[in-house]
Order: C-alpha cells, then sequence, then structure tokens
C-alpha cells in the first residue's frame, strides 16, 4: 500500500516536472527564442515570397534590361578558321594614301500628313455652317532617331606594274626611257575598327543600314580625294619614285613619262548624298 | 538647418548635372594625302565565320549569332627607304645584285558591306544583339585574323613575288646576272 503511495507521488513529480519545462520554454518563446518556420506571420510569409519573385523578375527576367555590374561581362566571338580562299599575284606600286576621318550620320523622321482648309469665300457656304475649304496636304515631319559615326578611312592609289609591256620599257645609251601606266585606285578601306558609334538614338539601324552608311562614307572619301587630285599625285610621286629606283641601276638618265590614260570607266559609283538622308517610316 | 543645408547640397548636384558641358561639334574632317612608295605584290583572300553565343546564368533565354566574313590582305615591299646603298652592279659584266627590304603587310581590308548575316536568334527575354555588340564582334573577327597573319605564309609569297618581278624587270633592263637578296 505505501509502494502504491510511493510510485502515485513520483508519477506526480514527473508530470509537475515535465509542466514546469513546458511553461519554461512557452515563456523563452515569447522572449525572443527562436521560433519555428511554420508559424512565421502570414505578412512575413508574403513579404518573402513578393522579395523572391522581385528578385527573380529583376536579375532573370530583366524586362528593361537593366544593366547589373556582374553582368557587364565582354561577348566574345568563338575561335573559328581563317580561311584563305584565294592567292593573286599583284604588282601594284602604291604612291599616294589619302587619310581622312569623317562623320557619317542617319537621321529617321516620322511623316504626318496634315490636312489644311482655309475659310470659304462663298456667302452661302458660310451661311449653311460649310465655310472650311480644303486646300491641301501639308507633310508634317518629325525627328524619331539619329546615328552617327565616326570613321577612319584611307583610299590607296598608284600604278599598277602587272601593265607593264615590253614596249614600255626602252634603253637608249646611258638613258632609260619607261613609260607607266597610269595611276588607280586600289582600295578604299574602312575596317570594322575603323568605326566609332559616336551616338545613336533609337532601334532604327541594324548590320545591314550601318554597312550602306559606311559605304556611303566610301563614296563621300573617294569624292573628297579625287577633290584632292589623288591620281594626278599618284602619278607625280610613282614618276618620280621610279626615276630615282631606275638611276640606282646606273642608268646616266632616267626619262619616266604616264601613258595617256585610255577612257576609264571606273567601278566605283559615286550616289553622293553627304550627310543626312531621310527614311520613311 | 542640417535639412537645408542637405537640400541645397542636392539642388547644387542637380544644377551641376544639368550644366554637363555641350557635345563636341562632329562636324569636323581630318584629311590628309601623303606619298609613299610600297610595291605589293601579293593578295590574300581570307574567309571567316563570326560566331558568338551569349548564354548568361542569370537570364533567362539565350542568344546567337553568326556572320560570314572577307578580308583582303596585300603584302609587299617598302621602297621608301630603297637607295643607291641597296644596290651593286657591273654593266660590263651585266650583273647586278638588289638587296630588298623585308616583305611586310601593306594593307588589310576587311570591308563592312561583305559582311553578312547568316542566323540571328535572339529567345526568351534576352535582348536583340545591338549594332554596336555586333561591330565589336567584327571587330574581333578583324583582330583574330590580323593575328593570325604571321601563319598565313603571306610574307613569304610577297617576296617570293618581288623576286619574280625584279628579275623580270632587270632582265628588261638588260642585265644577265641577277641576284636578289632581303634584309
Amino acid at each position: 500500500m505505501e509502494n502504491k503511495e510511493t510510485i502515485n507521488t513520483e508519477n506526480a513529480n514527473k508530470v509537475k516536472k515535465e509542466n514546469a519545462n513546458k511553461v519554461q520554454k512557452e515563456n523563452a518563446k515569447s522572449k525572443g527564442g527562436k521560433p519555428s518556420l511554420l508559424k512565421l506571420s502570414p505578412t512575413l510569409m508574403i513579404s518573402i515570397v513578393v522579395l523572391v519573385a522581385a528578385f527573380v523578375f529583376v536579375f532573370f527576367i530583366n524586362p528593361f534590361h537593366f544593366k547589373f555590374g556582374f553582368a557587364n561581362t565582354k561577348l566574345e566571338i568563338e575561335k573559328t578558321t581563317n580561311l584563305v580562299t584565294e592567292i593573286k599575284k599583284i604588282a601594284e606600286f602604291t604612291t599616294a594614301c589619302f587619310y581622312e576621318e569623317l562623320v557619317i550620320q542617319d537621321i529617321k523622321y516620322k511623316y504626318k500628313e496634315r490636312k489644311i482648309y482655309k475659310k470659304s469665300d462663298v456667302w452661302w457656304k458660310r451661311q449653311i455652317g460649310k465655310d472650311k475649304e480644303f486646300v491641301g496636304v501639308e507633310i508634317d515631319s518629325t525627328e524619331i532617331g539619329k546615328i552617327v559615326l565616326i570613321a577612319k578611312g584611307k583610299i590607296r592609289a598608284g600604278l599598277d606594274f602587272s601593265k607593264l609591256t615590253e614596249n614600255d620599257l626602252r634603253i637608249q645609251n646611258d638613258t632609260l626611257f619607261a613609260t607607266l601606266p597610269p595611276a588607280e585606285i586600289f582600295d578604299i578601306i574602312i575596317n570594322p575598327s575603323d568605326i566609332e558609334f559616336f551616338h545613336r538614338d533609337g532601334d532604327y539601324w541594324d548590320d545591314a543600314s550601318v554597312a550602306q552608311l559606311v559605304s556611303k562614307g566610301k563614296d563621300t572619301m573617294y569624292k573628297h580625294a579625287m577633290d584632292e587630285n589623288i591620281l594626278e599625285k599618284a602619278n607625280k610621286y610613282g614618276v618620280e619614285k621610279m626615276s630615282n629606283i631606275f638611276k640606282t641601276f646606273g642608268f646616266k638618265e632616267a626619262i619616266v613619262s604616264i601613258k595617256e590614260p585610255e577612257a576609264v570607266s571606273t567601278s566605283i559609283e559615286i550616289n553622293l548624298n553627304e550627310g543626312e538622308t531621310n527614311t520613311n517610316l | 538647418m542640417k535639412k537645408l543645408i542637405l537640400l541645397m547640397c542636392g539642388l547644387a548636384l542637380l544644377g551641376m548635372a544639368a550644366c554637363k558641358p555641350k557635345e563636341d561639334p562632329i562636324n569636323k574632317k581630318i584629311m590628309g594625302l601623303e606619298s609613299m612608295a610600297e610595291l605589293g605584290t601579293v593578295e590574300y583572300t581570307v574567309t571567316k565565320i563570326i560566331k558568338a553565343n551569349d548564354p548568361k546564368w542569370y537570364k533567362y533565354g539565350e542568344r546567337k549569332i553568326l556572320f560570314s566574313s572577307v578580308a583582303y590582305i596585300k603584302a609587299g615591299i617598302d621602297m621608301q627607304e630603297f637607295s643607291m646603298n641597296n644596290v651593286t652592279y657591273d654593266k660590263e659584266a651585266k650583273s647586278v645584285s638588289v638587296v630588298l627590304p623585308r616583305a611586310k603587310v601593306l594593307s588589310f581590308n576587311m570591308p563592312p558591306e561583305k559582311i553578312n548575316l547568316v542566323f540571328c536568334e535572339t529567345t526568351g527575354s534576352r535582348k536583340d544583339f545591338t549594332i554596336e555588340e555586333t561591330n565589336d564582334l567584327k571587330v574581333q573577327a578583324e583582330n583574330s585574323i590580323r593575328e593570325d597573319i604571321p601563319n598565313l605564309g603571306i610574307i613569304q609569297d610577297a617576296e617570293n613575288n618581288a623576286k619574280g618581278f625584279f628579275k623580270v624587270l632587270l632582265t628588261q633592263l638588260g642585265f644577265e646576272i641577277i641576284t636578289i637578296k632581303f634584309e
């Protein structure tokens, strides 16, 4: 009987202890102890979800194309073979080179038709309210985009010695008579690395249109080189240089002249509209 | 008081931002014409595929681009410094010895109008390639070809052709024993 009583008191003590522990734990929680994840307040949960969604939206989807510092990695080409497709033997004696740094720009306009009316002179039309007479249409243009490129180019000109014939060189005693072919343009060069995109406002240009602008820049450069008399100067420098070179081979005198140019039709089409071009949209 | 000072500083900063210097005039042109004496003896035509793939772990979607391009490289001899010192001759023996400068690349031409877009794809939330980006890819391709020039064999060809050219020229000038060297 006594034993039963002692067991009951032991059990009662255990229950008391457990209850006391529970109370202690609850007190600790209410004083700022670690809360369990399931018991987060709904507001906090919603805030976290919203933040994560915003992070994913801004960094991964990035609809407004923000630029982030870590994302500014340079786009690089993959290694590919540089394939030689043609080897040509030439004999181009370049004697003049024209350099130019030019500005190429293109402006896109949006055109809008505007009908013009004037007040009618006819009195009865005014009486019935038809006082406006259609006169015509005026077109308003608004600038919507602009691109400005700066391109460094060069034009190489000189004498094509592959056109020399046996009859063009004649020796008489110690004098050499040489008749050289007339100067021509060998190259008009603007490489991709020579192009600087100075300003661009709008997305109206693609690679093909930029190439067209560069091509137009080449036409302009060609015209400027011609204005600078590049061919005449190439002829002059060619005669001077070749006279000196011929003299190094022991001729007392070298009389060098330039062949009369045939009716040359140049392959470069000049389609020059310097400055702005208008594009209908 | 502190608030007032902060407000004034803010306004001053705004004012400084608004008063940035005007853009430089862009219509200035620099040009010049110079004489030279370069004998181009060989022209190589080089084609290159320009391709770029731009995956980003932090962006949804990808973008790819592919161009075909062509470059023309001319090489030969710079005759600017060629003088009496480079030639020894004996008219009676009809012999001549010429020392030419070593060949070098004289011109590199990669016309933008001959760079053709073959393929371009942008998926997901990726934005299209800008013309600045595509030009940068073309510049990289240009540099890649330039770096590869020593491996193309163009210099050797240029020297061989220059030798041939001078042999024909000097034969026409009456020489029979012709020696051509490069220094």
